[in-house]
């Protein structure tokens, strides 16, 4: 009887040996999954992450000192930061005043393997007019971002 | 009573512009020229053009069959810009 009893004992330890054995193999596999998931990344996808205004640009294409307020005579600096990866992908910059004028219109072809940085300037010699613009960028002829800026006199 | 009609339309039609990017891909053969105004100056039109002034030496290289003198340039004088680098 008591030989019964402790196979008993054995049998339910084998048992759940084998569930806790299984349970750490479970677990290993999902660790495992998840390893080669994260080694297996797609590409980033294209997309604007910020536009800056400003009155100056710099050698790395980052508008230097940020603004939305400008004068007449002022030089408008727009800085478009894309992260992802694209082919030939067009940037663009439509640039309108309050009463639905367009001001100008510039386009970008680029082909970025990683975060980038793409300007675009505007001036005029006989002085901007007083009063509220906005500037549109697209991206593959989609409108993705607005920024609003003002020129005083 | 004034007729708001008689409000003077803004004229962009003399706006400048000019972009560039880090990103490659960009086409860089893309000619440029510009035409000198009144009080430019090869540093000025750099600094217009590119952002930095100290690339009129650039434009003063691309124009040597046009330029003599670097501080001498003339309204009308249409400058042929090299790519930015």
């Amino acid at each position: 009887m008591r030989q019964l009893r402790s196979h008993r004992m054995l049998g339910r330890g084998a048992v759940l040996g084998v569930a806790l054995i299984a349970l750490g193999a479970c677990s290993k596999k999902a660790d495992e999954t998840t390893i080669q998931s994260s080694g297996n990344v797609a590409p980033a996808a294209f997309q604007v992450a910020d536009v800056q205004l400003g009155k100056g640009i710099g050698a790395d294409k980052r508008v230097a000192n940020t603004t939305d307020t400008f004068a007449p005579t002022d030089t408008i600096y727009a800085s478009v930061h894309t992260t992802g990866t694209a082919q030939n992908a067009t940037v663009a910059a439509h640039w309108t005043y309050q009463d639905g004028q367009t001001v100008n219109d510039q386009t970008e072809t680029i082909s970025p393997t990683a975060d980038a940085y793409t300007e675009f300037h505007i001036s005029k010699p006989s002085g901007w007019p007083a009063g509220k613009y906005t500037l549109h960028v697209m991206v593959n002829g989609q409108e993705v971002q607005t920024k609003d800026f003002t020129v005083n006199k | 009573m004034a007729d708001p009609s008689d409000k003077p339309v803004a004229d962009f039609s003399d706006v400048q512009s000019g972009s560039s990017s880090t990103a490659p891909g960009t086409p860089a053969a893309k000619p440029q020229s510009y035409t000198v105004k009144s009080g430019d100056s090869l540093s000025k039109i750099a600094k217009h053009v590119y952002g930095d002034a100290d690339k009129w030496h650039a434009i003063f290289e691309a124009n040597r069959d046009k330029i003599k003198n670097p501080d001498l340039i003339h309204p009308g004088q249409v400058l042929d810009l090299p790519p930015n680098t």
